[in-house]
């Protein structure tokens, strides 16, 4: 599904000059929970961004379903992304103006799904989620938990094929924490493709493979259990 | 998708109180302003353009060439040149003289009633869109006493049945005579730049005044309606030629047509008779003062949503994440900023509804703001449409740009030298607030200064009544009658008025007279003898007229003016040629203004005519003006019984001169005050927001041991010297627009260091409470709280 090649990202401030991504060689199949770890600077947040197509790299080639996505323009790149991808943040990033429901139903507007579709969808998710009876609420009337779950909901809202997971139990206790991986392991058995950033190795071992950067570059690679 | 804009919309407004406070406030008023001011430059611009002729309607203006090859534009013609005009010129299919409006009493029977109109004849009718109700206008053209009067008029008269009862009656005119109703018609609209609710005959007009036959007086007026596609400029050439087979060799007079609707906006010219402007230009200004206020308070729309810009930016992430395109935020945003203008204009239009008697009384306009006129809603439509982009556009820009992977990792709160717009902006608000006000100021001092310059003639404590004929005959009795009244203390016949003398006449010759002075007008006026006494004119040399004096008919007296022009040394005593006869100077006395301020003193005679002389002037003690009045009724009331009494004091009637400047004034007053309110107003929001994103220096700087005295300082330096440097912009920018507007009279008040000083430092005055409000409240607040947040 994902397979880049000597992807380089380099930051430029006025007088530093920071390389994130060193000549990154990565292959992500379909299906698979790669989790990826390494401390911080070390560029996994960068990876998860250019993965995400929110970040275009300096330099090398990054194919998504073997499209290279280098040469998309700004639009190509929020079609495939509004049609394919699902995002999940530590921070949750919920819009605070919009209820529990409307946040959830938000990409589906950006897909022209028809109203009826989205609120039978939005309820099936919420329902999923168990926060149907907050449907009516506002982000900051949540629990880090609940808020969390809405995320997830809203990211997967629209059947994407990759979810980008960035420290998505960063800020949530140990139990609400395990809820979340637990929600994210459903949907990987189910088949969605999930790439999550984390510095948990407890949370790291929900996926298949574990990835380990330093300074730009994949260091090393290891199964947790075997994908099929 | 637009209802989630409209909701997401909706809740920030509810949300962000204070920030959908002051734009609200802010734009409202500037709607309102701008939505008034709309109604009046559209009244202005529709001034006469309602007649369904308008495209052929000209009036016909004479060019007098003056030294140097310059020219000079009069309204008057003389009547013979219009009448030739359509015999002689097949493309003339109409013409109309149009006299000056003036007011009169109409009687019917034991009812008296005042009205202001003039002579007319059928072809005014034709020319104009002024529809006949009932009755045969025609017969203005067949019988001497015929008179059309208006719907209101016939009303006045003869009650509600009046299309019945009002045509074959006869009225009674207190000056001119008997007329007979012939016709009624519409009241003229509110924009005709001519209101009259009487049109008498013009025959009768020409048989007692056969003046009018002369193909050298210019003292008539006239209109013409043209073929379909006649050139106008060939038009008045070929009229010229026409007039100057008529004139003297050495004074070649020249012909102009002005389309009759561009005359009430432009009645200025330029040396060679081009139009220069005129009313366009109070119109222009007002309108691109509307324009400034809005323009300020959509600055502040820009600034504050541009400020707060980064509590947004989140929300510009997760969306573009999702998918969201930069168009779809940008009309995301533009929604916003539609939905405040839309409450706004809906607040504005309340606010006009109020304000509307105020701004006519104000204006002395009848404005009305009909919400079932659909040109009505074109316009509200566009001002909405024109405010949201203003506020809206680049705010939108602004934040459909934030690339997401900036805002969710947060790095986009801190955008080091992208304020310069902002800045720019708070700058621009204070220029245009400066000039608003400095402008107020001086075109204030300037109203005064004409209100209460010494014009070396007096104007206070005088009214003046129109003579009409009952007058004339019984004017010793009435004299006599009136000086024996407490307060009185004198009364004199004088016409036109000596404060703005009306009539001229080129016919004066003196001995030395060169060719290039041919054309020189000598303002005229005709006096009793005691008119240097009424209005305390001082004599220079020789002396006034002897009362009952009939040698003193055919002698002549001068104002200083007119004795530099002619060059006469020791003029007492010599003769000049007055129409042809000659005439002894027995007298100069010394220069007033005898014309607005607008322009220089003109040459001036004043002749002996008590009977021609239109104006009684009664002159009362300066502390018994209440008493004199009432002597002046009860005077009226035993010597004239059937002559309602009408007085105006002279002072308020030579400020009518003077009513555009003054509404210019008045209105500058509003802007001024305004201007200053919505900049302050924008202040208080930015410096909010400034002292919330800077909550956690303050904090810090605090706990380092800064003082409140530190703080306030360092919050309020960045604004203040915003406002400093708009005002010191705005200073030079004042003077250059308010010097050029002071050109246009030839009398003005200097323009003074503190008239600039003053406004800049109200306006930094001002500024600093706004932001020393909000900047005190930071400072003060306890450091711990932010920190704590953080």
């Amino acid at each position: 599904m994902i397979r880049t090649n000597k992807l380089v990202k380099v930051y430029h401030t006025d007088e530093v000059q920071t390389t994130a991504l060193n000549e990154l060689d990565l292959e992500i199949k379909e299906g698979e929970f790669v989790s990826i770890m390494g401390p911080s600077g070390c560029g996994k947040s960068t990876l998860l961004n250019v993965l995400g197509m929110i970040d275009s790299p300096s330099s090398g080639e990054y194919f998504f379903q073997d499209e290279e996505i280098g040469h998309l323009s700004e639009r190509g790149r929020s079609n495939i992304r509004k049609h394919n991808l699902g995002f999940v943040f530590q921070s949750f990033n919920l819009i605070d103006e919009l209820t529990v429901f409307e946040n959830v139903e938000l990409p589906m507007l950006y897909t022209k799904v028809p109203s009826s579709d989205r609120k039978a969808r939005v309820e099936e998710l919420l329902e999923d989620m168990s926060i149907m009876h907050r449907r009516n609420h506002f982000p900051q009337q949540l629990s880090g938990g609940q808020q969390q779950r809405v995320a997830v909901a809203r990211a997967i809202v629209n059947h994407p094929k990759l979810i980008l997971a960035d420290e998505p139990t960063g800020n949530l206790d140990s139990s609400n924490g395990d809820d979340v991986m637990r929600i994210l392991t459903k949907l990987n058995d189910k088949g969605t493709t999930i790439v999550m950033v984390t510095h948990s190795q407890y949370c790291a071992e929900f996926g298949n493979r574990i990835i380990r950067m330093l300074d730009g570059k994949v260091v090393t690679e290891n199964l947790v259990k075997q994908f099929l | 998708m637009f209802r989630n804009y409209t909701k997401i919309a909706f809740r920030n407004l509810i949300n962000q109180k204070g920030y959908s406070l002051i734009n609200i406030v802010g734009l409202s008023i500037s709607l309102a302003v701008t939505l008034l001011m709309l109604l009046w430059v559209q009244d202005e611009w529709s001034t006469d353009k309602f007649h369904e002729k308008s495209d052929n309607i000209y009036r016909m203006k004479r060019t007098i060439p003056l030294e140097g090859n310059s020219l000079d534009v009069y309204n008057g013609v003389p009547y013979p040149v219009l009448a030739a005009a359509k015999t002689e010129l097949p493309e003339v299919i109409q013409y109309t003289p149009l006299g000056r409006s003036f007011e009169e009493t109409i009687q019917r029977e034991d009812l008296a009633v005042r009205a202001s109109g003039t002579f007319g004849n059928s072809a005014y009718f034709e020319i104009f869109s002024y529809p006949i109700l009932t009755g045969d206008v025609t017969q203005l053209d067949k019988k001497k006493d015929a008179i059309a009067i208006s719907e209101k008029l016939a009303a006045t008269l003869y009650g509600t049945n009046w299309k019945q009862n009002a045509v074959g009656q006869i009225v009674h005119m207190h000056d001119i005579g008997d007329f007979m109703v012939e016709a009624i018609y519409a009241n003229f609209p509110d924009n005709s730049s001519i209101q009259n609710e009487f049109i008498y005959s013009f025959e009768a007009q020409l048989s007692a005044n056969d003046w009018m036959l002369e193909w050298t007086n210019s003292g008539s007026q006239g209109a013409l309606l043209l073929a379909d596609g006649a050139d106008a400029a060939k038009t008045a050439q070929k009229i010229e030629d026409l007039f100057h087979e008529h004139q003297n060799k050495d004074r070649k007079e020249g012909i102009l047509l002005q389309k009759f609707a561009d005359h009430y906006l432009y009645g200025q010219f330029d040396e060679q008779a081009n139009v220069t402007g005129g009313r366009i230009e109070y119109v222009q200004t007002f309108g691109i003062a509307a324009l400034l206020l809005l323009i300020i308070s959509c600055i502040n729309f820009v600034n504050l949503a541009t400020a707060r810009a980064s509590k947004r930016a989140k929300e510009v992430g997760v969306r573009k994440t999702i998918g969201a395109s930069k168009n779809s935020l940008v009309t995301q945003f533009l929604i916003e900023s539609g939905m405040i203008t839309f409450i706004s204009i809906g607040v504005a239009i309340i606010i006009s509804k109020a304000a509307l008697p105020q701004v006519n009384i104000i204006t002395g306009k009848f404005l009305h703001l009909n919400l079932s006129e659909p040109m009505m809603w074109v316009g509200i439509c566009s001002i909405f449409l024109l405010t949201t982009l203003l506020a809206g556009a680049y705010p939108s820009f602004v934040l459909s740009r934030y690339r997401p992977v900036n805002v969710l990792s947060g790095s986009i709160t801190r955008q080091p030298g992208k304020n310069i717009l902002k800045k720019g902006l708070v700058v621009m608000q204070f220029i245009l607030a400066l000039l608003l006000i400095v402008g107020a100021l001086v075109v204030e001092k300037q109203v005064q200064y004409i209100k209460n310059k010494n014009l070396g003639i007096a104007k206070e404590n005088l009214v003046m009544i129109h003579q009409d004929a009952n007058i004339t005959e019984s004017y010793d009795a009435l004299r006599n009658e009136l000086l024996k009244k407490e307060g009185i203390l004198d009364v004199t016949v004088v016409g036109p008025s000596p404060l703005n003398m009306q009539s001229s006449t080129s016919g004066v010759r003196w001995p030395g007279k060169r060719p290039d002075q041919e054309n020189i007008e000598f303002q005229m006026v005709w006096t009793a003898s005691n008119f240097l006494d009424v209005f305390d004119v001082p004599l220079v040399s020789g002396r006034y007229y002897r009362e009952g004096s009939t040698y003193d008919t055919t002698n002549v007296v001068f104002n200083e003016r007119a004795i530099e022009i002619m060059g006469i040394e020791d003029p007492v005593g010599k003769t000049v040629q007055w129409w042809g006869s000659p005439r002894q100077i027995i007298g100069v006395v010394k220069d007033f203004h005898n014309r607005s301020l607008y322009e220089k003193i003109k040459p001036a005679a004043f002749l002996l005519d008590s009977e021609d002389a239109g104006w009684l002037f009664v002159k009362s003690a300066d502390t018994k003006v209440s008493t004199a009045l009432s002597g002046l009724e009860a005077t009226f009331k035993s010597v004239l019984p059937n002559v309602p009494l009408h007085y105006e004091f002279v002072d308020k009637q030579y400020e009518k001169f003077y009513k555009s400047e003054i509404l210019t004034g008045t209105l500058a007053k509003y802007f001024a005050v305004f201007s200053i309110f919505l900049s302050c107003l924008g202040l208080l929001g930015l410096s909010t927001f400034f002292a919330e994103q800077k909550s956690k220096e303050i904090s810090i700087r605090k706990v380092l041991g800064a003082s409140t005295y530190n703080l306030v300082g360092f919050l309020s330096k960045e604004f203040l010297a915003l406002v400093g440097l708009g005002l010191l912009i705005g200073i030079p920018i004042s003077w250059f627009i308010l010097s050029d507007w002071l050109m246009t009279f030839q009398y003005t008040i200097d323009l003074k260091v503190w008239m600039f000083a003053l406004p800049a430092f109200l306006a930094i005055a001002i500024a600093a409470m706004t932001v020393g409000f909000q900047t005190i409240k930071a400072a003060i607040a306890n450091p711990i709280m932010s920190l704590r947040n953080e």
